[in-house]
């Protein structure tokens, strides 16, 4: 024994010995690896962060608390002022930047760009005394309520020598404001809505989610619990396994196909709807969802130690207690994972759901109706003749909020529920 | 073992061999194990006696390919006869490395009377400060009874695992070298404990210490290689073995 250490000692030829040599090259080739993955590392944030900046540059224009909350399609009212009104009353004008005002009928106009991206006359400024307050709807013969954010699409007006004349929205706000003072009384008003909101697409992505998940969390977590703890490890086993695989591999589109094929039929003569609905497509991606839930369940439960199911075995629990009192409330936080990405594949499905659920925007929401998320309504947007980016930008900056504030919730039970687990106070 | 006439038999094993696929863990092996005592099970690692340990209460039902034979009486009626809920609820079972559920100290504590279906708070409470007090725990956590478990220093936690076993009121419990994961201080804390439960519980211990086998055991069995080499008194076995392998193995000349 001692010859050898000797024998090590003298001759220093060990090929590990540190040299100075050695030391220099190892320096020279940790800075170049740790250079690359710099670079690689950094190309990938700054790509993440135009994309985000690209859409949000875009988008933020369009983007408001009426995109979100007003409907999509424009009602029409049309209404009239027939009364004339008091030459001898000026209203004061509010001298906002961009407001073209009428100091006959105290109200203000101004151009503006709707979410079609088209130019359009805004009634912006009503002024307390106006008679715009008092507007009859022919239709109905009631006063109107509010007429602020309302489009003007064209006037009919009759100035106090008994000329008739009309301005449309083609004419601007300036010109508007001018013809509006010559006229004594409106014959003719019709008024719209601005459209292009998204709100009906916002509530179904949110009724998609939910709905979605109330079909695949409990099949998935089933499917987990039968493979994990009640499988026997044979063939069968494995095949099922592998076609859960597999599944997740299958392109949307072809889910689409399924979709639109077997759930809308289904659903149609289940819940008596006509052609494809919220329902079928929920259906659709929680079939397209299972693997991500049953291999993040399975993972999870893996991870949990042996040693707790044989405490509770010894403790005289049965197989079935010990599966719902220890496995699955320590797998909760993988299933929230799952949860998470199956979430996020909602929020971002298009291709299943142009076939399963139906492309046209609408402004009902119904479980049994069809209706578009936020995704397939950008697709809509994109799709037509005229694509509208700016739109379809103002609806990313949605989603990538929604998918933002999604994963902080998540993470947040997540970790609270670890925490629990892990024995740290709350 | 002739002087054990006024020892109840609790345990009887009749030739069990044991085996995991091809390996052939237990062989032939027999023995009679006393009611309110401690009985040790000595022996090198993988000698088969944990394997013997958890023959007593069916764990090794668990284990796919485990092939068992021969018959195991617990108050004269074979374990394959019992149903392994009920079985299980009158052998206990404490691990080697302490493991109490991810819950509060409460839950853990109640998690097996629960399973059997007392929903009862008043009963459930009473059930939990008894174990936890039998366990020599309850003055330590009795504050904090909502903590998680996993939230107690080690010697605790084994204590709670303990507490939980008792919480069944069991007639034999098993202990897989309780102590081999804990430090000296906590370990004494497990023997005195042990010595308190042998009143009221029969206690198999398996342990890899000797000098602990000594301390807290009234019969030990030596293991080797799947058999049982010696089974005698305790005292006896350390003063006296009989047998030259026993003899090499206490006193370190073994290997």
């Amino acid at each position: 024994m001692e010859n050898r250490i000797n024998k090590v000692d003298s001759t220093r030829k060990n090929p590990a010995r540190i040299s100075e040599k050695n030391v220099k090259k190892r320096r020279v080739l940790d800075a170049l690896f740790n250079c690359v993955s710099y670079v690689f590392s950094s190309f990938g944030v700054c790509i993440l962060v135009l994309i985000i900046g690209f859409v949000f540059s875009k988008g933020s224009s369009t983007l408001s608390w009426d995109f979100i909350t007003s409907d999509y399609n424009t009602t029409t009212v049309t209404c009239s002022y027939l009364d004339g009104r008091d030459k001898s009353i000026t209203y004061s004008n509010p001298n906002v930047e961009g407001l073209e005002f009428s100091t006959g009928w105290g109200v203000g106009f101004e151009d503006s760009i709707d979410a079609m991206n088209e130019e359009v006359v805004f009634v912006k400024y009503v002024d307390e005394n106006s008679p715009f307050n008092n507007l009859t709807d022919t239709s109905t013969g009631e006063t109107m309520d509010d007429t602020i954010n309302l489009v003007i699409d064209s006037a009919l007006l009759k100035s106090a020598e008994g000329d008739v004349f009309v301005v449309t929205g083609d004419d601007g706000a300036e010109v508007m404001a001018q013809q509006f003072d010559r006229g004594n009384s409106i014959m003719n008003l019709t008024l719209k809505t601005v459209g292009g909101g998204t709100r009906a697409s916002l509530e179904t992505t949110l009724y998609m989610i939910g709905l979605t998940l109330v079909f695949a969390l409990p099949l998935g977590i089933g499917c987990a619990i039968y493979l994990h703890e009640y499988s026997k490890e044979n063939a069968m086993t494995r095949i099922i396994r592998s076609l859960i695989l597999a599944t997740a591999g299958v392109p949307s589109i072809i889910f689409g196909l399924v979709g639109a094929l077997i759930f809308i039929p289904f659903v149609n003569s289940v819940a008596g709807s006509n052609g494809g609905s919220i329902m079928s497509g929920a259906l659709t991606l929680a079939i397209m969802l299972l693997p991500i839930i049953v291999t993040n369940t399975e993972e999870a439960m893996k991870t949990i130690p042996s040693s707790y199911k044989a405490a509770s075995l010894a403790l005289g629990a049965s197989q079935t207690q010990t599966t719902f009192k220890v496995i699955l409330p320590n797998a909760i936080p993988g299933i929230l994972t799952g949860t998470l990405l199956a979430i996020g594949r909602i929020i971002g499905e298009s291709a299943a759901l142009i076939y399963a659920t139906g492309a046209s925007i609408q402004d009902t929401v119904l479980l049994n109706g069809s209706s578009t998320t936020l995704s397939v309504h950008i697709w809509s947007l994109m799709n037509g003749q005229s694509p509208n980016y700016k739109a379809a930008c103002a609806i990313a900056i949605v989603i990538i909020v929604i998918d933002f504030l999604l994963n902080i919730i998540v993470k947040l039970i997540g970790n609270r529920l670890q925490n629990k687990f892990k024995g740290v106070k709350n | 073992m002739n002087n054990n006439i006024e020892n109840n038999t609790m345990f009887k094993a009749n030739n069990i061999n044991l085996s995991y696929g091809d390996k052939h863990v237990l062989k032939d092996v027999n023995i009679e194990i006393y009611e309110k005592k401690v009985t040790a099970f000595i022996g090198p690692s993988g000698c088969g006696k944990s394997t013997f340990l958890r023959c007593f209460d069916r764990l090794n039902d668990l284990i796919p390919d485990c092939r068992i034979s021969g018959e195991l009486f617990l108050d004269e009626k074979n374990v394959e006869d019992y149903n392994p809920i009920v079985l299980r609820s009158m052998v206990g079972m404490v691990f080697q490395s302490p493991n109490p559920f991810p819950m509060s100290i409460f839950d853990n504590v109640a998690y097996g009377p629960r399973c059997q279906g007392i929903k009862n708070k008043k009963i459930l409470r009473e059930i939990v400060v008894n174990s936890l007090k039998k366990a020599a725990l309850y003055d330590e956590v009795k504050d904090r009874l909502k903590d998680s478990g996993l939230s107690l220093s080690g010697g605790q936690q084994q204590r709670l695992c303990i507490a939980r076993t008792i919480a069944m009121e069991p007639e034999v419990i098993l202990m897989d070298e309780p102590t081999s994961a804990l430090d000296p201080i906590a370990t004494l804390k497990i023997e005195k404990l042990i010595l308190e439960l042998k009143k009221d519980y029969s206690i198999i211990i398996v342990t890899h210490n000797m000098q602990q086998a000594t301390r807290i055991s009234d019969y030990t069995a030596f293991f080797m290689l799947g058999e049982i080499i010696e089974y005698n008194e305790t005292i006896e076995l350390f003063s006296r073995p009989k047998n030259k392998k026993t003899e090499d193995y206490i006193t370190g000349r073994f290997g």
